[in-house]
């Protein structure tokens, strides 16, 4: 499933703010504009990939609250800020907080727009990690515990008759348990099942360790 | 050591640190002649000192005539230097009367080296001891030798010349220097006069003393040199805050600047792009160039107003009444006001003194705080949009406080600095701009605010303009 991709806009400047839409508009992007922080963080956004253009100097909410609250309530918004004067610090805690880009206005067309579609890249491919890994949960989440035990003795580099023995049943019911398995996680040869569980139990560390921050 | 001991060496000590300490500025600022004149005085106030030292401690009548011809020649040099101090830095009417005072010094110390003994005796008899305070102090007697006079008449000429000098000083307004520096010359110079007159005509038997009189001068001399340091001190820091308030109206003018050249740049290059396509939207394209002909023009508007508080440098000052600024700007912006809804209560003192002001610059003033008091009220209720001017004199100058009931700000005193915003895209001359201007005609502005509870912006102008 295709989801579209949005480029939304968040300036106080209404001037600045319908100059940018036109802009990206003319480019052939979907764009939604706001001139209120709290209106934008309100709103419903459609899932898809999104790419964030936000000023960074507002009245009320500045841009980097924006940013944080986005980063708190787990937003996946690849961010392309905006500023009327950028300082090297200010620049690199943006990036360093995850922004994708920091470009000083006036902005330059051709560098906005690079920026953007870099974002939207950037974000179209962390949906589709995301929904890979999502893919390979589900699947190993419907190995039943039998499954799991077989699995881990598997990659290990056991033979089935040594994993006969360490469970305590016959080297035919492994046999069948490994026929499963391996249609269940959809795989072909062993070295594809390591590497996958690889794959996952490396994710889940990452995402363990970012939502411990 | 004796009193005479330690009095002459400290003249001559404090004479001779002068003279350093001037030969050190006046080789810093060649072009100030006043300092080479401050040098020789402190040379010759230092040669005083000792010539008349050897005078009074002389044990012979050989000793004593030697000793009082030298002491000619630093009072020649310091006759000099006088004249040529006063000149510089007293400026008097008559400069003859002056060069008068050198010339015959010159012909006195002449005379001084070619008469027979000096220019005080015609033939010294003898000398004599006067006892002052436990110490002999040698003095000689004799028959006064005319040509006294010539020394004499210069010293009342010098007076003169230096009494002019404060005068014209005085009216000049220079009221200080006048007092210091004419008064530190005047009066060891005359006490020396008359000491001289007294002494040598016979009247009064001591000895001559000048030196302790130039006390008095090294006095002055010390405070016209503090009064130097101060002054630099004072015109450095002036132009320190100058250039900050220069900077601080160019990151301003530059920030408020960026705006329209925001819009008006991603404006034309939507224009370009929705150019490109095959069939470009050219209605969409006239509104693009609209829009980019209104910031231009505003962007246009500011640079005019603040090359207007460029041009004139110093701004012009006339006679401004406050009151009258007020009605005008309001009669400005009256209709504008009208339509948003606000109300005005004016409270103008009826006897209000004129202040010396830029008319130009105060209306500019006048109107952005107005504006800004007026959007400040733009989101109360419709009916509770309120602003009031008041205007009152004080004991310097005159008074105006704008308030608002409006949203009010955090910190007032940050509302002033230059990259403070809290409007999108509006473009104005600044608060501090408003605080520049303000402080250039010698006056304050600050402000009152809670957040919810409307501002109060203080503004003060002095009657008399400061003194560049």
């Amino acid at each position: 499933m295709t989801n579209e991709q949005i480029v939304y806009v968040l300036d106080d400047d209404p001037e600045i703010l319908k100059a940018l839409t036109r802009l990206l508009g003319a480019e052939g992007f979907q764009v939604r504009g706001f001139t209120s922080a709290h209106e934008f963080l309100a709103h419903e956004r459609s899932p898809g990939p999104a790419c964030l253009v936000l000023d960074l100097a507002m009245p009320e909410i500045d841009g980097l609250e924006v940013q944080e609250r986005l980063r708190r309530g787990g937003a996946d918004l690849s961010i392309v800020f905006l500023s009327g004067h950028g300082s090297i610090p200010l620049s690199v805690r943006t990036v360093k907080a995850g922004a994708e880009d920091f470009l000083t206005k006036p902005v330059n067309a051709a560098e906005l727009l690079a920026a953007i579609r870099a974002a939207l890249r950037r974000a179209s491919d962390r949906q589709a990690e995301r929904e890979e890994w999502l893919a390979l949960h589900q699947r190993l989440a419907s190995l039943t515990p039998r499954e799991r035990e077989v699995l881990d003795h598997v990659i290990a580099g056991r033979l089935n008759k040594q994993i006969a023995a360490d469970l305590g049943t016959g080297e035919q019911n492994i046999k069948v348990h490994r026929g499963r398995l391996m249609r269940k996680m959809g795989v072909r040869s062993v070295v594809e099942l390591a590497r996958m569980t690889e794959q996952l139990r490396r994710t889940l560390k990452e995402r363990d360790g970012r939502a411990q921050e | 050591m004796s009193w005479i001991t330690m009095l002459y060496g400290t003249m001559a000590v404090v004479a001779s640190t002068l003279a350093g300490i001037y030969l050190a500025a006046w080789v810093a600022q060649r072009d100030d002649g006043a300092y080479l004149m401050f040098v020789l005085l402190a040379v010759s106030m230092c040669g005083v000192a000792v010539t008349e030292f050897l005078m009074l401690q002389a044990q012979t009548l050989e000793e004593y005539v030697l000793a009082t011809r030298l002491w000619h020649v630093p009072l020649w040099s310091g006759v000099c230097a006088l004249v040529g101090l006063a000149h510089w830095r007293l400026r008097p009417r008559f400069s003859w009367v002056g060069w008068l005072a050198v010339a015959l010094r010159t012909l006195a110390l002449v005379a001084n080296f070619l008469s027979e003994s000096s220019l005080h005796y015609v033939v010294p008899t003898g000398i004599d001891h006067v006892w002052l305070f436990g110490e002999p102090l040698s003095m000689a007697t004799g028959a006064p030798n005319p040509w006294m006079l010539l020394g004499q008449v210069s010293n009342l000429l010098l007076l003169v010349f230096i009494i002019d000098g404060g005068v014209c000083a005085w009216r000049r307004g220079e009221r200080q220097r006048a007092l210091s520096l004419a008064l530190g010359l005047l009066i060891p110079v005359a006490l020396g006069a008359i000491q001289s007159v007294l002494v040598y005509w016979g009247f009064v038997q001591m000895p001559v003393m000048i030196a302790p009189l130039l006390l008095f001068m090294a006095v002055a001399m010390g405070y016209e040199l503090s009064d130097g340091l101060l002054r630099a001190a004072r015109a450095e820091r002036e132009v320190r805050s100058m250039d900050a308030s220069l900077s601080e109206l160019s990151a301003s003018l530059a920030h408020e600047l960026n705006q329209p050249l925001a819009v008006i740049l991603t404006n034309a290059e939507a224009a370009q792009s929705l150019l490109r396509r095959t069939q470009p939207d050219l209605t969409e394209v006239s509104a693009i160039l609209a829009d980019i002909v209104d910031a231009d023009r505003r962007a246009a508007d500011l640079i005019r107003r603040i090359r207007a508080l460029h041009d004139r440098g110093e701004p012009e000052r006339e006679p401004l009444s406050v009151n009258d600024a007020i009605k005008r700007v309001l009669g400005l912006i009256g209709s504008e006001l009208d339509e948003q809804g606000v109300t005005i209560s004016l409270s103008l003192a009826a006897d209000l003194p004129s202040v010396q002001a830029d008319g130009i610059l105060i209306d500019q003033v006048l109107l952005n705080l107005l504006s800004n008091a007026a959007e400040a009220v733009a989101d109360n209720s419709p009916h509770d949009r309120r602003l009031s001017v008041t205007t009152f004199s004080h004991s310097n100058g005159v008074s105006i406080e704008i308030a608002d009931n409006g949203c009010g700000a955090a910190d007032p005193r940050r509302i002033f600095n230059a990259f403070h915003s809290t409007k999108p895209g509006r473009l104005g001359m600044g608060l501090a701009i408003v605080r520049s201007v303000v402080k250039s005609h010698g006056g304050r502005v600050w402000a009152e605010s809670a957040t919810g509870r409307g501002t109060t912006i203080y503004l003060s102008l002095p009657r008399d303009c400061p003194s560049s």
